[in-house]
């Protein structure tokens, strides 16, 4: 036994016990002081509980008993007599005794009380008012009558006590048979309440057997189940009808005991109030908050310093080190865990104000709304709870008043005419998910993008592109309100842009979706807690990261070798189970590097409306950290969300996705994938061609990217000045620097030097060329249709995309005014012409590209059954075909353009993904479907081999997209 | 005059006290043995015959499958519910099949919420 927590136990029973003889005796003289009466039960309680804790069965039983009927005594504030006293004053000196030879010998002296026990256990009855045929029981007393079922069960909340009465269990012997998997269902009751009912409950079905061994008068022979309930008149009933009768009268409801039913019915009872309210006090200590805090503080620390003790123990490789760091980390974390508990609140704290906020606007506006709240049990860390509110109270004001619509048009919606507002809570791992929703009206994203090209936080072009459900996230936006009229609830312009602020400063994240005429919905993902979360560690260039475990949604391992990796646009995209993520290459965005070929692992992270990859060198794996404010030279940086030191005591950043996300101008690329995502099936593309749309000032272009190599985002400082103009180093060249700004004569808008500049790489014939722009929206698809010539020799024309009116830059033109000798070489070969017959439509998307940059013109065809229509009336010089296609496969067109005369000699070449194929013979060669460049080589190699290209030629098709 | 009496048999201080504390937490009696042996000395010398038995399997001197076949020779502990702790797999269990006297088996590393489900379920 721990020496020190026995000496702590001895000292403090002593003093506990010291007291009491003199306080029994007071209380013979005063046997209605209650006080007093309270503090000799804390006493024997006291020393009761932690016996418990030390293991002492003898001291426990003798103090359990003596609690048993103090507590007996208070509840049914009986006036104590002589003979009880003289009792208790037994049973304290049998515990002194106790607690000496404990002192002694620091083992538990084995005497035997069972005759003290068994006396105090009679004397409980007799208080309660049983009719003990004992001499020691002098004259009944008039509350005697009093009784309560389940009096027995001390120490549990009325709720509980409720509960079980209203399951009819109301003796020990119904509990014990209703079983386990029965009681733990029963609300409130949690599983480990369950267990304690059942074991006192078993404990109290055994103590008549050890009566009746003991005290003989006590109990009837037989007796299974002794209810605590028996009337003066059933006592004197025959002895084997009493139980019956008791248990007849307990259960039916119509003739409960006048006291009974005041117990049962509930709270107004102060005996079955005084009952149990001494212990519920006992089990529960105000703290001070900031004591809390400060103790979170300190656990903290004690998780750094475990950290870092652990990974010198695994330094050590000392087994015996390792254990004791095994219970260090366990105990550790339990205490972590139960620091982390006394924190929580459930949320109904915040949500019990809902029903009456959302009554009053109910009334006032005349509107029928009834609330639904699930899981409001779901607990959060209470600071987090406090950042809640005030964003909860706007969410439900605005559904009140926005969402769920005036009485006369939910009639004619044939809604029903009382709206509902449901608010409900769950935990997932680490984060806790809040949605509100009503069967409102919902929000029409067509007026939020009117609204947002009001306010000019969207602009023309990226209202076209907006799906409605990015287009509604835009609610979340300073300034944006739908609400008609401005009414004294919501609809003052500000308040959702507020919520996701204060959303986001406690790490959480909001996504709102509605359906017009439907309802709206919005979801908050929030953290459990602020202090310490689960991180995931991850390296780049040496440095290592924290990326909140609550973002991540799972990780990849993606070598460069890896076969899903897509380069869009210098914008790499990783294929992630058929779609494509964009990839946030953490090397490049915190400019360690760049160029580099995207290799190592991907974090996926999901940040409510969107998901993207961020690729590191390397996954360390999972910590829990605690969270350290950054310093304020840092705080600008709204990538990072704080600080943290590792084991070994490094300091490390810990990200911030919201701010990754929006540091890459993820949405425009997100829109590109979307594209080729979700783009249609239809699988003739004709003569579509990949252009880029960008923006100078208000004024909207596109231009083919036949000559685009990269688009670069660069610092305005990159651009140097020199006697012939303004150049740029890039990829050990330097080259020539056009700004779209000038040649338009609008001036280039650009006066701050450390602003971002987009920069388009024009290539051509192994020549490069940067035209920088204002601003870049989008890559689409477009046949370009001119609608309208244009007089400037820069532009072919307009055009229009997506019902926009664009200027279709001439490239050629641009880059033959910059340089004239840039086509030196006479280029004025007819464009060579391919079919290319593939039913994938990504590798359709992956594959044009590069054939529009070697000049092809092409036609597509996305099987054999409609190449073969295409080839009845037209003639190209190759025919580029995937091999598994349905309908016809490519066997099956390669032999079927074998037969046709007037397409002999064409050049038929396979294009597969398989490592080998079934009949080479067919093809005039089998290209792999692995990257672009290497397919632009292979094609290169193959038209040259066919005399299709010149020798010439060649530099001018090479690069033309290239991987970073 | 007490509830149920549970005898916790591990030899990690750790696991022993976890499982003390959760049962302490429902007002249960609970005595500790380090090792089969002494789990085996304690059952068997106890007035009462404790209610549930939770041991662990790997444990110096007595392991907890000798230690449970031992207990269940005498009469007292035939029918006792009698919990594996255990870290080891689903496979190793199989191996030992229905004979090796075992009530039920608990996973290290356990939540006090899986042992109070355990016990509840095993006792009542």
């Amino acid at each position: 036994m721990d020496e020190e927590l026995l000496g702590e136990f001895l000292t403090e029973s002593n003093e506990n016990l010291d007291s009491i003889e003199q306080q029994l005796m007071n209380l013979e003289t005063n046997p209605d002081d209650a006080e007093l009466l309270d503090s000799i039960f804390r006493a024997i309680h006291t020393v009761k509980g932690s016996c418990g804790f030390l293991n002492l069965t003898n001291l426990e039983r003798v103090a359990h008993a003596g609690e048993n009927l103090l507590s007996r005594i208070r509840s049914l504030k009986f006036l104590v007599n002589e003979d009880i006293v003289s009792l208790l004053l037994e049973c304290a000196d049998a515990i002194k005794q106790l607690l000496e030879g404990l002192a002694d010998t620091g083992q538990e002296p084995n005497l035997d009380h069972s005759d003290l026990i068994g006396r105090l256990q009679v004397c409980e009855r007799f208080v309660m008012g049983e009719d003990v045929a004992q001499g020691e029981a002098p004259e009944k007393s008039g509350e005697a009558e009093l009784v309560e079922p389940l009096a027995w069960l001390v120490g549990f909340e009325d709720a509980v006590i409720h509960a079980l009465i209203q399951a009819e269990m109301l003796t020990a012997a119904d509990i014990i048979s209703a079983g386990f998997a029965k009681l733990k269902g029963i609300e409130p009751l949690t599983s480990a309440d369950a267990l304690k009912i059942l074991g006192v409950a078993k404990g109290h079905v055994d103590k008549p057997s050890v009566e009746t061994d003991k005290t003989e008068q006590a109990a009837q022979q037989g007796q299974v189940s002794v209810e605590e309930e028996p009337t003066p008149a059933s006592a004197k009933a025959d002895k084997n009808e009493q139980v019956a009768e008791v248990k007849a009268e307990v259960a039916k409801p119509s003739s409960p005991p006048p006291a009974a039913k005041k117990a049962v019915a509930g709270n107004d009872s102060p005996a079955a109030q005084q009952a149990k309210r001494p212990a519920a006090s006992n089990a529960s200590v105000r703290v001070d908050v900031g004591l809390l805090d400060e103790l979170m503080n300190q656990v903290g620390e004690l998780v750094l310093t475990r950290n870092s003790l652990m990974q010198m123990i695994s330094a050590s490789g000392s087994m015996e080190f390792m254990r004791v760091g095994r219970d260090v980390d366990q105990i550790t974390e339990q205490l972590q865990e139960q620091l982390l508990r006394t924190r929580m609140q459930p949320i109904q704290t915040i949500w019990s104000s809902v029903p009456r906020i959302v009554r009053d606007i109910g009334k006032q506006l005349d509107k029928k709304i009834k609330v639904i709240m699930e899981g409001e049990d779901t607990e959060l860390d209470r600071t987090i709870l406090n950042a809640l509110k005030d964003p909860l109270t706007h969410i439900i004001r605005n559904s009140c008043d926005h969402g769920i619509e005036p009485h006369h048009i939910r009639v004619q919606q044939k809604k029903p005419v009382e709206g509902t507002l449901h608010l409900s809570a769950i935990q997932e791992s680490g984060f806790i998910l809040i949605t509100i929703s009503d069967d409102g009206g919902g929000i029409d994203a067509d007026i939020i993008k009117e609204k947002a090209l009001k306010m000019g936080s969207l602009t023309e072009e990226q209202a076209a592109v907006i799906s409605p459900k990015a287009a509604l996230q835009l609610i979340f936006n300073a300034g944006l309100s739908t609400a008609e009229k401005v009414t004294n609830f919501s609809g003052r312009g500000v308040g959702m842009d507020v919520v996701r602020t204060e959303i986001e400063r406690v790490g959480g994240s909001v996504d709102i979706d509605s359906t017009l005429g439907r309802g709206t919905s919005l979801k908050i993902r929030i953290p459990l807690t602020l202090a310490i979360i689960s991180a995931m560690v991850v390296g780049c260039k040496n440095q290592r990261f924290a990326i909140p475990q609550m973002s991540v949604r799972e990780l990849l391992s993606a070598p460069d070798s890896s076969e899903e990796w897509r380069l869009i646009a210098g914008q790499p995209f990783y294929r992630l189970r058929g779609k494509l993520l964009p990839i946030l290459r953490l090397k490049e965005a915190l400019l360690f590097a760049e160029d580099e070929k995207p290799s190592g692992s991907i974090v996926v992270a999901d940040i409510g409306d969107r998901t993207f990859g961020i690729l590191v060198d390397q996954i360390f794996g999972a910590e829990e950290i605690v969270v350290k404010p950054l310093g304020v030279h840092f705080q600008h940086l709204n990538f990072y969300g704080g600080s943290t030191i590792l084991g070994d005591g490094v300091v490390i950043p810990i990200f911030d996705c919201n701010g990754l996300a929006s540091m890459v101008k993820l949405s425009t690329e997100a829109e590109v994938a979307k594209d080729y995502n979700q783009g249609n099936e239809e699988g003739d593309l004709g003569e579509q061609q990949h252009a880029l749309i960008f923006m100078q000032g208000e004024q909207r272009f596109v231009i083919p990217m036949t000559l685009v190599e990269r688009l670069e985002c660069l610092e305005a400082t990159r651009i140097e000045k020199t006697a012939s103009g303004e150049v740029l180093q890039y990829r050990g060249e330097v080259i020539r620097v056009l700004r779209w700004g000038d040649l338009l004569g609008i001036g280039s808008g650009i006066d701050d030097p450390t602003a971002q500049m987009y920069c388009l790489i024009l290539s051509d014939g192994g020549k490069r060329m940067c035209l920088q722009v204002d601003q870049v929206i989008d890559i689409v698809e477009v046949s370009f249709d001119i609608k309208r010539p244009s007089d400037n020799p820069l532009f072919l024309g307009t055009t229009v995309i997506q019902d926009i009116a664009t200027e279709v830059v001439d490239v050629f033109e641009v880059v033959q005014q910059a340089d004239p000798n840039w086509f030196a070489q006479p280029n004025d070969m007819k464009k060579r012409k391919i079919l290319f017959v593939e039913d994938a439509q990504f590798f359709r998307h992956l594959v044009i590209p590069v054939l529009e940059s070697m000049n092809f013109s092409i036609k597509t065809a996305s099987d054999g059954v409609k190449a073969c229509e295409i080839l009845n009336s037209y003639q190209p010089d190759l025919i580029l075909t995937d091999i598994e296609m349905p309908n016809m496969n490519g066997y099956q067109l390669a032999q079927w353009i074998s037969e046709q005369p007037n397409l002999q000699g064409i050049p038929v070449v396979a294009l597969t993904a398989q490592n080998e194929i079934d009949d080479e013979s067919l093809f005039s060669d089998v290209i792999s479907k692995l990257d672009s460049q290497e397919l632009a080589e292979h094609l290169t190699k193959i038209l040259q081999r066919f005399d299709i290209i010149s020798e010439q030629e060649i530099g001018g098709t090479n690069h033309a997209i290239t991987f970073g | 005059m007490s509830g149920p009496r549970i005898l916790i048999v591990e030899d990690s201080t750790m696991v022993r006290i976890t499982v003390k504390r959760t049962l302490l937490s429902v007002d249960f009696a609970v005595e500790e043995a380090k090792d089969g042996q002494e789990g085996l000395d304690k059952a068997l010398q106890s007035e009462q015959p404790f209610d549930l038995i939770l041991t662990d399997l790997n444990m110096p001197n007595m392991d907890g499958l000798t230690m449970i076949q031992k207990l269940r020779e005498t009469e007292a502990y035939a029918d006792t519910p009698i919990v594996m702790l255990t870290t080891e797999s689903g496979e190793d269990k199989k191996s030992m099949g229905h004979n090796s006297g075992i009530s039920a088996w608990l996973v290290k590393p356990f939540q006090p919420d899986s042992l109070i489900e355990t016990v509840g379920g095993m006792l009542f």
